[in-house]
């Protein structure tokens, strides 16, 4: 049953390759952030210097204060801003496109197959052009804001933070994905739930989404991520620096420090830690949701 | 039953739909064609003002949008605090960053589409020129005349007359479209050091001489750069300018590229950049003018701040070199002030807030902030602005030598592809040794006179 | 209360299905994008790689369950399907339906900041006329704008979609099969790129290949080797190559046909390394969901490496690999702020992106400056967006079918 000596050996060596190719290029991947943590702890005369010194010569922590005031309000702000957006958006996402997809993979209805295709064209639209016709539609939404029923008289959503969340809530992509994941759920699981008296919304909650928490997961990660880098949209909806989320003032950073690498690197340092610092906690459950669980159980 | 009801409902879906495309239809179709804008416009300017702002006698509240970053964006809400203190009951201005020129841009297009433009909003030449023909701007003439909210004939002249007559062109039928908040300008800045070494007291006087002068001292620099060019397109416009040639021919149909002057530019250049000492580095120009690796560096004034800082040689400025112009000529950069069609309460608040801009204590304190050229004389005489100029003297001397001869290029909606896209990618291209100076100025010529075809509607 | 319905659930799928392996089933149940590619027909892996008679009627059998189910599922559902899709459906339609009307109404009209003129199909007229063909000063037959932008868009996509594939495939194996201790850690450094600001990212790496003060220059100087432009280079790569190995080849190519630019090359990189982790922890996935069973016997029959890898792994994973293909494909097409980021310095001027001379001017950046920067082009960039759609539209069909075809096939 054990393998033989060579088989062993010959998979220690594999073993011992695969480390120092993937260590190496991890390296390689990560360097730009090795970059920029030490860059951001330069000052403007040595971030300039040629060739570069790759240690700090001297060390400038300051730069973070900079960086920390240099935007119209503080940059805590933008980063809480940007978490409020990030978290009700992704949620409500997840919610709007789980339905979506479960409609489309287990019920039917006319024009069913239709209205799919239809869905999963949109992904097709490139994103400059939408970017007006949707302002247009989100200043004159009817009711709110102000609007009459027509959309004229106020602002309507205008400068809300739901106006930068509502247009991406029911990314086709994603639909698509919870789709297809529901798709796979054994229609005996089905049969079953319905001997317990499960309607459809029971079996949808109490046993679909259990078995297929990975792909929301992804789904949900990948929303997440695609907010926080959001830049042009929630500038063009909102007026309020208390609404808009850190990728604009890191346009700030743009204009006013042309070649300070230093302040750059630090904010850029302060804008992408949360992110990797939320990823790190949830990556056990992110990856091993979808890696694990097939292995074990 | 369930079946009608479905069909029912994508039927709903979809009568929905049309009907909002439809009344995408009646919106498109009620707004007017800026062709025929002009008269609209001013018909709608209010031609008597009202006595208060406000004309029910609550408070006005307005927006203020701007491009500008850091400490001076956070300055433009001190201002905006302060003028809503001393317009308590009559207007509120909100000041408000939106991003960079493109983001700011792309802020008013939208609004322009769905509705929400500020009260005033802070513009690039060419954006005005842009907006003006898709009427979206106000004349600014019935406020700059009005009796009661207009200005004196004492503050009239204090301001520069290129700056106050800025966008009062022809264009536009002779009105204004923007006001002016500070300017800079096209200067050239050298290396002291550089020119010593080469036993070079100062610059030469005029573009003839430029070339071998930079050969000089660069063969005793060890091959050192001459000129550095920061934007191919932009240079090349500004450098035209200074020979005394506008980009586009009066009447503004036609681009002037075929000048003789246009090919001589093109041709020294082009030599030059065959000798390694012209280039076009883009945005490290400035950095490696910076770092002592190049001689020249041709830039808005607004850099002596960041020189004043940061260089550690001996540098200097002036008026850039010029030729056959009889009285000395440069670019106006910088952005201005302008005023979208809104209602008429708001327009005029907008009015008083970029006239209280200007007033000359506030105004003073931008120019610090800026580094901008003041557009008032008697900003000059503020006691915060001159202590400014104690530590940045170059900017001082060059208030006196190059801001009163700064004017805007020839504004034309096409300006913005021609200069940034055009002119950009032909003088690489003939610096990259891909089209001859005589190719280039063809190609130049004819792809810049199709966009302004283009711009003005024909095509 | 779910564990006690998922149970009763597994029990009777089981009864349902006989001695059907339990990891089969897992890596149906379990895996994220599989499905996508049989396209819902619930196809199951495991008999590529088994493709004995047992598992076949085993998926006949199955087959006959899951439609009798599916059956069941719609009676009962009814009103429900719409109920569910409505809240989405409401948002497609005002965030992407209706901009696509709008587009299109646009896309007849000369329209600046506003409406100028309804010119019908005159935008059309221009783009498939001038845009692919036209001719220049000296009155010479060129590659019109977008047609140059078309191929730049290629060139974009070619070279960045096959390596992002094959190295997040190398990696995912290597991360997967050759490594116990550090797993998470080295997994984590390949995904950081994916998961961080593009706009942070861009800054940093704009520094890095900075003509004049970039690292990467330093490095090449290190290595006695020519320091180069980078972004700021729009001679193609290709030939900026062989001038360093002083061979001949390519200099009456016109630079167009030469291939991407140094500067596209550069964006060309930045963005495989951004998108990578994407593709490894989706590669990864499918790995951890392939059968150790499968494993497990193919190693007792005494296969390697290698051919565990080309007997089962490549085989098992080529659904996800043309699920890849096609989500690469298209977000590459759409690529805009990586472009968007890098180069909107080196357009000159007013920094527009898609420099230097248009070398990085991809479609969506074509649209974008069509639709910000110039005037009276707002109409004739909704007609090359509707292009670019239709593009799109055609090329995933084009992969559906066959992706369709070789997962039947088999």
């Amino acid at each position: 049953m054990s393998p033989s000596l060579a088989q062993y050996n010959r998979r220690q060596f594999s073993s011992a390759l695969s480390y120092v190719l993937l260590i190496a290029g991890a390296l390689l991947v990560i360097f730009p952030f090795i970059w920029m943590l030490l860059g951001s702890f330069k000052n403007i005369e040595e971030s300039n210097r040629f060739p570069p010194t790759i240690w700090p010569e001297s060390w400038h922590p300051e730069n973070y204060a900079q960086a920390w005031n240099a935007p119209p309000s503080t940059l805590g702000r933008y980063l809480l801003n940007s978490t409020v957006i990030a978290v009700t958006g992704t949620t409500l996402q997840v919610l709007i496109c789980t339905l979506a997809g479960y409609a489309f993979a287990m019920l039917r209805f006319r024009g069913r197959e239709v209205l799919f295709l239809l869905v999963l064209a949109t992904t097709m639209i490139p994103n400059e052009v939408t970017l007006i016709p949707n302002f247009v539609t989100i200043r004159r939404f009817p009711l709110l804001g102000g609007n009459d029923l027509f959309g004229a008289g106020g602002s309507g959503l205008y400068d809300t933070y739901i106006a930068i969340v509502l247009p991406g809530l029911a990314g086709a992509f994603n639909v698509f994905l919870l789709r297809q994941a529901f798709m796979t759920v054994p229609h005996e699981y089905w049969e079953a739930a319905q001997i317990d008296g499960c309607g459809s919304f029971g079996y949808l909650w109490r046993v679909m989404t259990p078995l297929t928490l990975p792909t929301l997961l992804t789904v949900a990660v990948f929303g997440f991520i695609g907010r926080w880098n959001g830049l042009l949209w929630p500038l063009i909806v909102t007026r309020s620096e208390s609404l808009r989320p850190v990728q604009v003032a890191m346009t700030y950073y743009q204009t006013e420090f042309l070649t300070d690498y230093g302040t750059l690197m630090a904010a850029s340092i302060l804008v992408t830690l949360p992110i990797i610092v939320l990823f790190l906690l949830i990556q056990r459950q992110f990856i091993s949701g979808v890696v694990s669980a097939g292995l074990k159980g | 039953m369930e079946r009608i009801t479905r069909r029912r409902f994508l039927a709903g879906a979809f009568s929905a739909l049309g009907a909002s495309m439809l009344a995408a239809c009646g919106q498109q179709a009620a707004a007017p064609a800026p062709t025929s804008a002009p008269a609209a416009t001013a018909a709608s300017a209010p031609t008597s003002a009202p006595a208060t702002v406000s004309q029910t006698g609550s408070t006005v509240k307005i927006e203020y949008w701007h491009r500008i970053g850091g400490d001076s964006a956070k300055l433009l809400e001190t201002f905006a605090a302060e003028f809503n203190e001393q317009m308590k009951g009559q207007i509120e201005v909100t000041s408000i960053a939106q991003g960079n020129i493109q983001e700011l841009n792309q802020k008013v297009r939208a609004a322009a589409a769905g509705g929400g433009m500020p009260g005033a909003v802070m513009a690039d030449d060419y954006d005005v020129t842009q907006y003006y023909a898709s009427n979206i701007l106000v004349p600014l003439d019935e406020y700059i005349n009005s009796p009661e909210h207009g200005l004196t004939q004492e503050q009239i002249a204090d301001i520069l007359p290129n700056q106050f007559n800025r966008h009062k062109l022809a264009i536009y039928e002779g009105r204004t479209m923007a006001f002016t908040q500070g300017f800079s300008a096209f200067t050239t800045f050298w290396n002291v050091d550089l020119l010593k070494k080469a036993g070079v007291d100062a610059p030469p006087a005029s573009w003839d001489e430029f070339p071998d002068h930079v050969r000089a001292v660069s063969k005793a620099n060890g091959g050192v750069p001459g000129w550095l060019i920061g934007g191919a397109g932009d240079r090349y416009i500004s450098t035209l300018k200074t020979y005394g040639v506008e980009w586009l021919k009066e009447g503004g149909n036609e681009s002037n590229f075929d000048a003789p002057e246009a090919l001589e530019i093109m041709t020294w250049w082009r030599a030059l950049s065959d000798e390694a000492l012209l280039a076009v580095p883009q945005e490290s120009a400035r950095d490696a003018f910076i770092a002592g690796q190049s001689i020249y560096f041709m830039d808005s004034s607004g850099n002596t701040a960041r020189f004043s800082k940061d260089v550690k040689f001996a540098w200097d400025a002036r008026l850039p070199f010029q030729r056959n112009t009889p009285k000395p000529v440069t670019e106006t950069y910088g952005p201005v002030n302008a005023i979208p069609k809104t209602s008429a309460e708001q327009q005029l608040a907008g009015w008083m807030w970029i006239k209280w801009l200007l007033t000359p204590a506030v105004h003073a304190r931008w120019a610090a902030s800026t580094n901008y050229f003041p557009s008032t004389r008697s900003a000059l005489n503020d006691a915060g602005l001159k202590a400014y100029y104690e530590g940045n003297p170059t900017a001082r001397k060059l208030v006196d030598e190059v801001a009163p001869y700064a004017t805007i290029l020839p504004p034309s909606p096409a300006l913005t592809e021609v200069r940034g896209q055009i002119t950009a990618n032909v003088v690489n291209d003939v610096l990259l040794g891909q089209l001859s100076p005589e190719e280039g100025q063809k190609k130049l010529k004819a792809e810049a006179d199709a966009a302004i075809k283009r711009a003005l509607g024909g095509a | 209360m779910n564990k006690r319905y998922l149970i009763r659930a597994r029990s009777c799928a089981r009864v349902a299905r006989g001695p059907l392996p339990r990891a089969l089933n897992k890596f149906r149940v379990l895996h994220p994008c599989l499905p996508l590619l049989l396209h819902g027909q619930g196809s199951v892996h495991g008999d590529q790689a088994s493709g004995s008679q047992r598992d076949q009627r085993m998926e006949t059998t199955i087959r006959a369950a899951i439609a009798r189910s599916r059956r069941e599922v719609r009676r009962t559902s009814g009103w429900g399907g719409v109920i569910y899709i409505l809240p989405a459906l409401i948002i497609l339609i005002l965030f992407e339906f209706w901009p696509i009307f709008f587009n299109l109404w646009i896309s007849l009209w000369r329209w600046d900041v506003g409406p100028v003129a309804f010119i019908g199909f005159g935008n059309y007229q221009r783009l498939f006329g001038e845009g692919f063909v036209t001719r220049d000063y000296a009155d010479r037959i060129v590659v019109g704008e977008v047609l140059e932008s078309l191929i730049v868009t290629v060139y974009y996509v070619l070279g960045r979609v096959p390596p992002t594939i094959a190295l997040s495939f190398v990696l995912a194996y290597m991360l997967f099969q050759g490594v116990r201790r550090g797993r998470a850690a080295l997994r984590l450094a390949y995904f950081l790129p994916y998961i961080t600001s593009s706009i942070a990212v861009a800054m940093v790496f704009t520094w890095i290949f900075n003509p004049r003060i970039g690292v990467v220059n330093a490095v090449l100087e290190g290595l006695g080797l020519p320091p180069q432009k980078w972004l700021q280079d729009p001679i193609p790569a290709a030939k900026r190559v062989l001038q360093w190995f002083q061979v001949g080849g390519l200099e009456s190519w016109p630079d167009i046909a030469a291939g991407p630019s140094m500067a596209l090359v550069v964006v060309i990189v930045y963005s495989i390394w951004a998108s990578l982790g994407y593709s490894i922890v989706i590669y990864l996935a499918g790995l951890t969901n392939i059968p150790s069973d499968l494993y497990e016997a193919a190693r007792m029959d005494g296969a390697d490496g290698w051919a565990l890898l080309r007997l089962i792994v490549w085989p098992l994973l080529k659904p996800i690999t043309l699920f890849l293909v096609i989500v690469n494909t298209i977000n590459a097409f759409q690529a805009f702020d990586p472009i968007f980021a890098l180069t909107r310095n080196s357009g000159m001027g007013r920094g527009e992106a898609g420099g230097p001379l248009d070398t990085t001017l991809t479609m969506p950046v074509f649209i974008f400056r069509n639709f910000y920067e110039r005037s009276n082009s707002v109409g004739y960039a909704a007609a090359v967006a509707f292009l670019l759609f239709f593009i799109l539209l055609g090329l995933t069909i084009v992969q559906f079918r066959i992706l369709g075809r070789t997962s039947y096939d088999q």
